[in-house]
This record gives structure tokens, C-alpha cells and sequence, in this order.
């Protein structure tokens, strides 16, 4: 089987960023803000809103991580614009966040909902400023890219790949590695999975060396190469943490549990047999029991489709959101 | 004796008939929306996804909170969309609630569109079955009112927490059910609170859920008015969680504390009622539908626009000024208590006539609005295991 396609699509921003999608993110920086930040987006061309239930009655630091992460996502290369939605109360203030969106070089735009006078005033507002957004992006030239411009994130399969299969994501590290990819590969709090099998063998899908710089949660790495990047054991918030780190495709070997997309990276999903045979038609790549030779090549290669073209789950617009928390609620 | 028009259900009285699809893990709420897309069911979305860390004391938690949300009153029937076929244990201890239900399980069903498919199959059966449900006479009784404040302000002491408070009394006083709850803003209040328990069991677990709370903002090393009060209270005005507290203390009213419940616990006595939530205006929210609150009020100084899928929130703001600048949101305006058109007991008693008009159907708005908030909450069992902490 080829090789994946050697350049993609993709778009430059002011900033530099080089982009494969031209997301146009809608943010709420506080639960309560949601569903203006949704009824925004609805209809507007190119816009995402994410949902989350957090931003506010958090600790310290714990909710410095949250705004980290939704920091992460609005400079994200595959967004071209972000809306902040604000309530205006929060502990996560989102004028604050805006600046810190903006100061990173991104276009964002503000909307309050206490400043506004309400959700309907607000929904306008937002309307009007993601109209501004594309307008902006609209002259953001397409450039052509390789994966040497590209991050590519992998989430953690904790309950156990076997060998077989787990060996496939070895040699997928090692080609996009050798094709000048950045990789950061989760794992979750430190270990590689509970799996007490012999190293090589492990749950996590296959090993990024060990010796890798660990990144902490949502930390965008400072160079090339390969990463690991703590991480919590919840799949999809391995997903938005790596996306907040500037993975521009994700992949995920399902081992367990569903697919589930990412607001502003593709995700290519590997399905695990047996577990996801029942469901083969909603996984990108098939990985029997005794994986074909061409096994590594295929995967590769869907990611770099996911790169180039829509998803099956973007097409759906069906994606999760999981922010990791380090404290509760109060 | 007061009566309403409710819905009767097996297990109280509903002042909605919703049907509602609920997504059992964070992976299949996209399944859920695409079944309830453009169907007369709600539905809600969250972010837990069960992991092996998880522990049971949460595990237990969030279980007790989905089948409560699941199986209040206000729902007609409930479809539950899981990822694999452990998960229906829910499903049946929804329907030993005396509640219609019905599962649907992503990987049995053979994928998401397959799913969604035979989830419309199913959802079409619960909807046709509800439609069917007509209000009959209720007792005022039967109504588990929710109180709640946020985006809170220097007035929320002062105008709409009392006022309410005079609504929770009326609803007492006709027998009814009203929760207090946000323990982290009662933290300063408990020794008011502890004097009105019914009970010294009652007294003692007031402050025990009050010193949970403190032992585990201890245990992270910071401070809890780094969360409470939020920017928003000080930029309105309060200075101290101890002052923020005593505000809203207020809601509950004045009569004698029966009960101190778990989170989405039902109440077991009638009259007023503490629930031990976190202050986090979702978290709480969720906790006290899923306890069985029909109705709730929700008092703002700020300004703040939530509701819940399945049932219907009061906003009421605590000065004129929110009032008409977030008039999108707000349904009541206790700022007329300072304006000097109201009284504490005039509002109070408008308050408590919106309870019950909005109890027989009369739309919130943030119902009009489609308000759908959902949050899981988890408490730090770990944390407080290491604390030491009273349990």
C-alpha cells in the first residue's frame, strides 16, 4: 500500500500558523454561556462551538488549567478565528481569555452576556463577530504542507492493545516520525497503562520512546520529534488535551468504549478487533486479530485523508469535549 | 387544600411531560442528539466518561444522579443511550423508579447510524405513550421546589434571596418540599442554619457537610475565595464568602430544617431541606432535579441565562438595573423591593404564585430559550480519605 499523499492542504495565518482546517471557533469561557455560544454558531459558516461545564466555582490552579485549555484551543493551527463567549460573572473571565487568544496573534473577537443585555443581544453580537472573523480569514493564503509541518496526537489505550496490534503503532510512530511529523502520544497520569504485561506489550498504543520530553497537560511542545504528554485516563479528555497542545490530527486506537470526535482536529479512529468489530462502520482502519502487513501503511494513510478531507464524524459534527480537572468543584 | 394541575406519574407529580434521551457516557451523546434531532424529546449532553480510576463512592454518585434526572417526575419516559450492554443495570433500576425507559447500546445496535436508527424507533414509542398524558388536580404538597443563586450581588442578601425565602416559607407552610443547597455558599451560615435544624442528627450534619467541604479546599492548598466569591460577586459587590453566605442562606426562608440529603438524593421529609451540592450553579442544579425538584427559582444579581432540559427555572434578579438590561433572561425583578413598589412579602407572595402558575405549564424563559445545562458532578472522596476529614 502508498504512502500517504506527501503534502496536504492547508492554510498560514497572520501568526504563522499552518493550519489543514479553517475552523471558526465559538468558545464559551463558563458553562452558563453555552448555549449563546451554540445558538452563535448555528448556521454561520465554518463555526464550531465547543461545550464544556466548567469555568466557574474553581480552585486556583485547577482553573487556570481549564482556561489553559480552551487557550490551547482558540490558537489552535486548525482554527482561523476564534469568538470568546463570556457570561460576564465567571471564574474563568472571558475577557481575560480573549486577551490571552489574541495576544498569541489569533483573531478573536468578545461577547459578553451581562454586557450584551442577554442571550438574544449576545447571540446577535456573536453573529455579527464571527462575520468578521471569516472575513478576516478570507485572505489567509492556502499554502501546501507536509507532515514535517504537522503534529499529529495519539491518545492512550489503557485497558491493553495486544502485542500484535500494539506493534502496528510502533511502526506508525516510526514512519511519521521518519516523515518529519511532530508526535505527542498521551499517557495517562504518568503510566502506560495498567496492563502489567512486559514493556512492549503495554496498553498504551504503541510506544513513543520512553526518554521522549514529557509535555504536561495541554502544553504545546517546544520543538520536533516525539513527545508523551500526561494525560488523564478519560479518552476524550486525552483528545481535547493533546488538541489544546496543537495537534492538528488525532488518532485513536479503540480499544474499548466509542469513537469520539474533537472540536477542532480530525481524529482518525483504529479500531481494535474484537472490540470494534461490531461497529467497523464507524472506524477509519480495522486492526484484526492478526493485523495484515500492511497494517501500519493504512493507518498512516488515513490520517493522512483525515488530513485532506472531512471525517465521517465532522461530517456528523459530532464531536466531545472533556476538560481534566485537578480539583473539584466547589 | 391548595391544589394545581400536575401530571401524576408513579413515582409524584410532574409539572412537565417530557421525554427525555440521556446519554449514558460522554461517547454516545452524540447518538443521543442525533436521536432527539428535530423530535419533540429534550436531551442533555455531558463529559463523564467511566474510567478505571473511578472511584465507587463516584461511581455510585453519578449512577444515582442519572437514574434520579432520569426518572423525575417531569419526565413522561426516558431513552438511555449507553456504549455497551453493562451499562443497562441503569436502565433497569430507572424502571424499579416506576419510570417508562428504554435503552439503546451503540455497539449492540452495530454503530452510530444504526443507533440512531433503532433509537428513533424507540423514542417514537415513548413519545407516542406520553402524548397521552393530561394534568389532573394535584395538592400544592406534592411540589419539590429548587432554590438557587448565582451571579450573585450585594443585593441577593438584601431583595431576592429573602424574598424567595418568603416563597419557600408559603410552599412549607402548604406542605410542600423546598431544597436548600450550593453548601460551599452556606459555608459562614451553618451555625444560623444548625439552630433551625429539627433535629440535633439534622444540626450535626449540617456542619458536617459545611466542614467536608472546607477540609478538601484545605487539603488542594488554596483558598476558597479564589472560586467563591467569583469576580462577578465582587465586581457586584460582596466582599466575603461569609457575606455571600449569609445572603444566600436566605432562600431556604425561615422555617425549621427536616433533612440534610446526598447529592440527587430524594427528600425523604416534606418541608425544607438541605442537599449537599457544590456551588457550581449546573452542578446544583442537576442534583436537585435529580432529587425530584419539579420547579426551581433561581435568584442573580449579574445576570445569568441557565435553566434545565426537563425542568423549569424562575430567574429572578435582585435590582431593577439586571432586570431590564438581561430582560432575555429574567422573568421577576425583586429589585422592586428597593425601588419601593414592593415588599418583602409582596414579592415573596409573587414569587410563589409564579411556582405554582409555572408548575402548570406557564413557560420560563429559559425554557423558551431551549436550556438544556447538564453537568456530572463527582466529589472528592480521595481527597477527603487522605484528609482525614469527617465523613
Amino acid at each position: 500500500m502508498a504512502e500517504a499523499p506527501p503534502t496536504f492542504r492547508g492554510w498560514k495565518r497572520p501568526d504563522g500558523a499552518l493550519g489543514i482546517r479553517r475552523h471558526f471557533l465559538v468558545i464559551p469561557s463558563v458553562v452558563c454561556a453555552a448555549q449563546a455560544a451554540r445558538t452563535a454558531a448555528e448556521g454561520a459558516p465554518g463555526a464550531v462551538a465547543i461545550e464544556h461545564q466548567h469555568g466557574c466555582a474553581q480552585l486556583g490552579g485547577d482553573a487556570h488549567l481549564t482556561e489553559q485549555v480552551l487557550a490551547g484551543l482558540g490558537t489552535h493551527p486548525n482554527v482561523a478565528g476564534t469568538l470568546v463567549v463570556s457570561l460576564g460573572c465567571e471564574t474563568v473571565q472571558g475577557a481575560a481569555l480573549h486577551r490571552s487568544i489574541a495576544g498569541r496573534g489569533q483573531r478573536a473577537e468578545f461577547v459578553g452576556i451581562q454586557q450584551s443585555g442577554g442571550t438574544i443581544a449576545a447571540v446577535a453580537a456573536g453573529r455579527q463577530a464571527l462575520e468578521r472573523l471569516r472575513n478576516g480569514a478570507a485572505s489567509d493564503p492556502e499554502v501546501a504542507l507536509t507532515w514535517a509541518d504537522l503534529r499529529v496526537g495519539i491518545e492512550a489505550g489503557w485497558l491493553g492493545i495486544p502485542p500484535a496490534q500494539a506493534r502496528v503503532f510502533s511502526e506508525v510512530i516510526d514512519r511519521l516520525l521518519r516523515a518529519g511529523a511532530t508526535v505527542m502520544q498521551a499517557v495517562p497520569d504518568g503510566r502506560d497503562g495498567p496492563d502489567p504485561r512486559p514493556q512492549g506489550a503495554r496498553g498504551a498504543a504503541g510506544p513513543v520512546p520512553r526518554d521522549a520530553a514529557t509535555l504536561p497537560y495541554a502544553t504545546p511542545p517546544g520543538g520536533r520529534g516525539a513527545f508523551r504528554m500526561e494525560a488523564p485516563r478519560s479518552r476524550i479528555a486525552q483528545k481535547t488535551g493533546l488538541a489544546a497542545a496543537g495537534a492538528h490530527v488525532i488518532l485513536s486506537p479503540l480499544v474499548e468504549g466509542l469513537p469520539a470526535g474533537c472540536p477542532v482536529a480530525p481524529v482518525v479512529h483504529v479500531g481494535i478487533a474484537p472490540h470494534a468489530r461490531p461497529f467497523a462502520g464507524d472506524v477509519d482502519v480495522m486492526l484484526d486479530e492478526i493485523p495484515s502487513a500492511g497494517a501500519a501503511a493504512a493507518v498512516v494513510a488515513a490520517l493522512g485523508r483525515a488530513c485532506l478531507e472531512e471525517t465521517a464524524l465532522e461530517a456528523l459534527g459530532d464531536f466531545e469535549m472533556a476538560i481534566h480537572r485537578i480539583a473539584p468543584t466547589m | 387544600m391548595d391544589e394545581i394541575l400536575l401530571y401524576r406519574r408513579d413515582r409524584g407529580w410532574g409539572t412537565r411531560n417530557h421525554v427525555l434521551v440521556l446519554p449514558l457516557v460522554a461517547s454516545a451523546s452524540g447518538v443521543a442528539r442525533a436521536i432527539a434531532r428535530g423530535t419533540e424529546a429534550v436531551w442533555v449532553a455531558h463529559d463523564y466518561e467511566p474510567t478505571p480510576d473511578d472511584l465507587q463512592q463516584n461511581r455510585d454518585r453519578i449512577a444515582r444522579t442519572l437514574a434520579g434526572f432520569a426518572a423525575n417526575p417531569n419526565v413522561a419516559a426516558a431513552l438511555l443511550v449507553a456504549d455497551t450492554p453493562e451499562r443497562s443495570a441503569l436502565l433497569d433500576r430507572i424502571r424499579a423508579a416506576g419510570q417508562r425507559a428504554d435503552l439503546v447500546v451503540v455497539t449492540e445496535a452495530g454503530g452510530f447510524r444504526a443507533a440512531v436508527e433503532q433509537g428513533r424507533g424507540r423514542l417514537e414509542a415513548l413519545l407516542s405513550g406520553a402524548a397521552a398524558a393530561r394534568r389532573e388536580r394535584a395538592p400544592v404538597s406534592a411540589l419539590i421546589l429548587g432554590t438557587e443563586c448565582g451571579g450573585s450581588d450585594a443585593l441577593s442578601g438584601i431583595t431576592a434571596n429573602p424574598a424567595l425565602g418568603a416563597a419557600s416559607d408559603h410552599l412549607v407552610d402548604a406542605g410542600g418540599t423546598v431544597i436548600l443547597a450550593e453548601t460551599t455558599e452556606l459555608i459562614g451560615a451553618e451555625h444560623l442554619l444548625a439552630r433551625r435544624a429539627a433535629s440535633p442528627q439534622v444540626a450535626e450534619a449540617i456542619y458536617t457537610i459545611i466542614h467536608r467541604y472546607e477540609a478538601v479546599v484545605r487539603a488542594h492548598g488554596e483558598d476558597i475565595r479564589g472560586a467563591n466569591p467569583a469576580p462577578g460577586n465582587i465586581e457586584g459587590g460582596l466582599t466575603t464568602i461569609e457575606e455571600k453566605s449569609l445572603g444566600a442562606a436566605k432562600k431556604g426562608g425561615t422555617r425549621a430544617i427536616r433533612q440534610v440529603v446526598e447529592y440527587a438524593v430524594r427528600p425523604a421529609a416534606q418541608g425544607l431541606v438541605i442537599m449537599d451540592t457544590p456551588g457550581h450553579d449546573i452542578e446544583q442544579m442537576v442534583g436537585m432535579v435529580a432529587g425530584g425538584a419539579q420547579v426551581a427559582v433561581f435568584t442573580t444579581g449579574r445576570g445569568t441565562p441557565t435553566g434545565s432540559a426537563i425542568a423549569p427555572v424562575i430567574k429572578v434578579a435582585t435590582n431593577s438595573h439586571t432586570a431590564s438590561r438581561m430582560q432575555d433572561n429574567i422573568d421577576l425583578n425583586a429589585g422592586l423591593i428597593l425601588d419601593g413598589t414592593e415588599t418583602l412579602e409582596s414579592m415573596g407572595r409573587r414569587i410563589y404564585e409564579a411556582v405554582l402558575a409555572v408548575a402548570q405549564g406557564e413557560t420560563t424563559k429559559a425554557e423558551r430559550l431551549g436550556h438544556r445545562e447538564f453537568s456530572i458532578s463527582r466529589y472528592p472522596f480521595a481527597v477527603l480519605d487522605r484528609a482525614g476529614a469527617a465523613r
